[in-house]
């Protein structure tokens, strides 16, 4: 029997241990185990994986999406109207928008974290959110492949740093905002006129050497195609 | 005498009794007051003994969004000035018409568009953090004289927040100053790159010795959103100030027009024209009612197309109405207007929640120093107390107030539990990241950061005890 003086030596340096480490967390991250959000705190990770989760398991949403292009745009505090925080506090809740390409809808789903319910579905039309992540670089990637597009992107790329857009991965960085038509509604905008209604991405581009690229191109999403291989629409902004 | 004897049930009472203390002080520190939690509460009582509050929120289009900013002049009472304050569009129209951006709405400058920010983007400051990224600047700034006379002086502080949105090729540095004499100025600064070069000498600026390539003039149109409720959002009445020259201009008359329906109106330099917004229940020992002004920045004035009606005018006041969240290319779902000229149609004011809205423009001609980072260029305007209090609240400070030459002991006393973990971490991001120049500048961080140290120094003094 030598297990048992080990064990009764083990037990306080263990709970020693223990409590060392409680300690150590606690005191590097103390909102992460303490603050239970409220009000106008943005959702944590785990609010935003709930609300997400709710939202896409219902069954009004599920009908909506099944069979379409789709991609989730935001999952975001709701942003309570004043008739609700005059009274001091309010439940948590989210809204989750999805984008529906096929359909040009964007579909908003208000989810109560509190009641751990969806407490409304709505599809809304010409509402665009910022592009995401990978809608930017879908854009981008539409743009390469476009024989005029990606073809004036090569020219102008061999024209201000002289060599040859053989990676455009390494060889360029690119950003990409919503294109509206009604932004630019005394020009001829031919197949960007949609933009808006449908949901568009007009590029900006730079060298990885910060060297503009003097083109906007405009990729239609919803119709994956370019809908504008340099964006330049007015007569004075034409190169 | 009998030596005290080392027992390991000793030491684990010690170190339960600590793993109290310590949970029980992080559990204090991490307690909400009012409408966020710590980790979103900015507190601060500047060295002159004024106080702002408020709660932030980082939010996709907007970036950094203020709620619930309270003022507490020295010695006064803590009063509501905005329920709600953000950036509402940036509007980017270049003069060859080749792009109008309108950024808020149609970039964001939130989400990934937010920076992630050193240490030495906050020298002096502290980093506040949403999940782990450091988005919000917060410092305490000498701003110089408060006021001077005869012998008396006062050095006057401010609490200055800023975050950084890059859109583009430009970072955006959307800054909010909160001074200790009740003033607030919304301010933003442009710098990174320039986004846009043509060949047309017509629409813009050289910028080689060639004289071909031209940075393209534009102008920045900045519109913020700021939903005041005097002391909370009734009685709220929103006045038109200017004067009026006589016949042979040597004096002048002032005019006080309540503005009875919503409206656009346009800023008016030659008539020193201002607004204000003050609660016809509450007044000060005076018996004046207490009120915010808003001091226009004119210096360029965008007058754009007939779609883009929103430039007609620099200021706006309308009711209330939660749809309305942007000065262009707002959601029109749910019949909400497209844009501020159309949030103005016809509403009374009379005894409605309001909402300011005020747009200043910046024509941006390139320069050769544009090349190859753009000097940060900061447009701004501002807000202050008119009547908020019946004499100047900050005569009492002064003389023995704190001196220019006596600057950083910053008190940073509200909530400093709150301010406390905001520091540690900063500290340590900095120990560990920046090397000694980090750390000598999270050490300059006032106050709170050497409480914190002194408990820092009391945890690791145990280490050795346990490691026995
Ligand atoms: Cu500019």
């Amino acid at each position: 029997m030598k297990l048992w003086p080990l064990l009764r030596r083990l037990i306080p340096v263990g709970s020693v241990g223990l409590i060392l480490l409680i300690t150590t967390l606690v005191w590097a991250s103390p909102e992460r185990l303490f603050t239970s959000l409220t009000g106008y705190d943005p959702l944590s990770l785990e609010e935003q994986q709930t609300a997400y989760t709710l939202a896409l398991a219902h069954d009004q949403v599920q009908s909506l999406i099944r069979g379409q292009r789709t991609a989730v745009l935001l999952v975001e505090r709701h942003d309570e109207p004043k008739s609700v925080t005059q009274f001091g506090s309010w439940a948590r809740r989210a809204d989750v928008y999805v984008y529906n390409y096929n359909q040009d809808q964007l579909l908003h789903v208000l989810v109560d974290l509190s009641a751990r319910t969806v407490s409304a579905v709505e599809t809304l039309q010409e509402v665009q959110l910022p592009l995401t992540e990978a809608e930017v670089a879908a854009a981008y990637q539409r743009v390469l492949a476009d024989p005029v597009a990606g073809g004036a992107l090569r020219r102008q790329f061999q024209a201000v740093t002289g060599a040859a857009l053989d990676q455009p991965e390494q060889q360029l960085k690119y950003r990409a905002l919503i294109f509206r038509a009604s932004a630019m509604p005394d020009v001829p905008l031919g197949a960007a006129a949609e933009c808006g209604r449908r949901r568009c991405a007009q590029l900006l581009i730079a060298t990885q050497g910060d060297v503009l690229i003097d083109l906007l191109p405009i990729v239609d999403l919803s119709a994956d195609r370019v809908a504008s291989a340099s964006g330049f629409f007015s007569p004075e902004a034409q190169p | 005498m009998k030596r005290p004897r080392f027992t390991w049930a000793g030491l684990a009472v010690v170190a339960a009794a600590w793993l109290l203390l310590v949970v029980g002080a992080r559990w204090t520190a991490a307690q909400s007051s009012g409408n966020c939690s710590a980790t979103y509460k900015v507190d601060m009582t500047l060295p002159t003994g004024a106080r702002w509050t408020m709660c932030w929120e980082p939010r996709l289009n907007e970036g950094i969004v203020l709620h619930d900013v309270t003022f507490t002049p020295p010695g006064g009472t803590a009063r509501l000035v905005l329920a709600q304050a953000s950036m509402a569009q940036i509007h980017v129209p270049y003069d060859d018409n080749g792009a109008r951006f309108h950024d808020v709405s149609d970039y964001g400058l939130g989400g990934d568009r937010l920076l992630d920010l050193a240490p030495a983007d906050c020298p002096s400051g502290t980093l506040l953090a949403d999940q782990g990224k450091d988005m919000l600047c917060r410092t305490t700034v000498n701003r110089g004289y408060a006021y001077k006379h005869a012998s008396t002086q006062l050095q006057g502080y401010a609490l200055n927040l800023f975050s950084v949105s890059k859109i583009g090729e430009y970072n955006y540095i959307v800054e909010w100053t909160f001074s200790d004499d009740g003033a607030i100025e919304p301010a933003v600064r442009a710098t990174g790159q320039l986004q846009r070069t043509g060949a047309n000498p017509d629409y813009g600026w050289p910028l080689d010795s060639l004289n071909s390539r031209f940075g393209i003039a534009h102008t920045h149109n900045y519109y913020w959103r700021l939903d005041f409720d005097v002391d909370g959002s009734a009685n709220d009445v929103v006045e038109e100030i200017d004067f009026t020259p006589s016949p042979t201009r040597n004096s002048w008359t002032l005019n006080v027009n309540e503005l009875g329906t919503e409206a656009g109106r346009q800023v008016d330099a030659t008539a020193f024209r201002f607004w204000r917004i003050k609660d016809s229940s509450v007044e000060n020992a005076d018996g004046h009612p207490i009120s915010y002004e808003l001091l226009p920045e004119s210096s360029n004035v965008f007058r754009g197309p007939a779609y883009e009606p929103f430039t007609q005018n620099e200021f706006y006041v309308t009711v209330y109405n939660a749809c309305e969240q942007w000065a262009s290319h707002n959601p029109t779902s749910g019949g909400c207007g497209e844009n501020l000229a159309s949030f103005v149609n016809g509403q009374s004011l009379s005894g409605a929640d309001l909402v300011l809205w005020y747009g200043v423009a910046f024509h941006h001609l390139p320069i050769e120093e544009d090349e190859i980072y753009m000097n940060a260029h900061r447009t701004a305007f501002t807000l202050r107390p008119r009547d908020w209090t019946a004499d100047n609240p900050l005569a009492n400070a002064g003389s023995g107030g704190p001196t220019a030459t006596s600057p950083p002991t910053l008190t940073r006393t509200a909530t400093p539990t709150a301010t406390a973990t905001r520091t540690s971490t900063a500290t340590a991001t900095a120990t560990l990241t920046a090397g000694p120049a980090g750390t000598a500048t999270a050490t300059l961080t006032p106050t709170a950061t050497q409480a914190t140290g002194s408990n820092d120094v009391f945890f690791f003094v145990l280490l050795p005890v346990v490691r026995r």
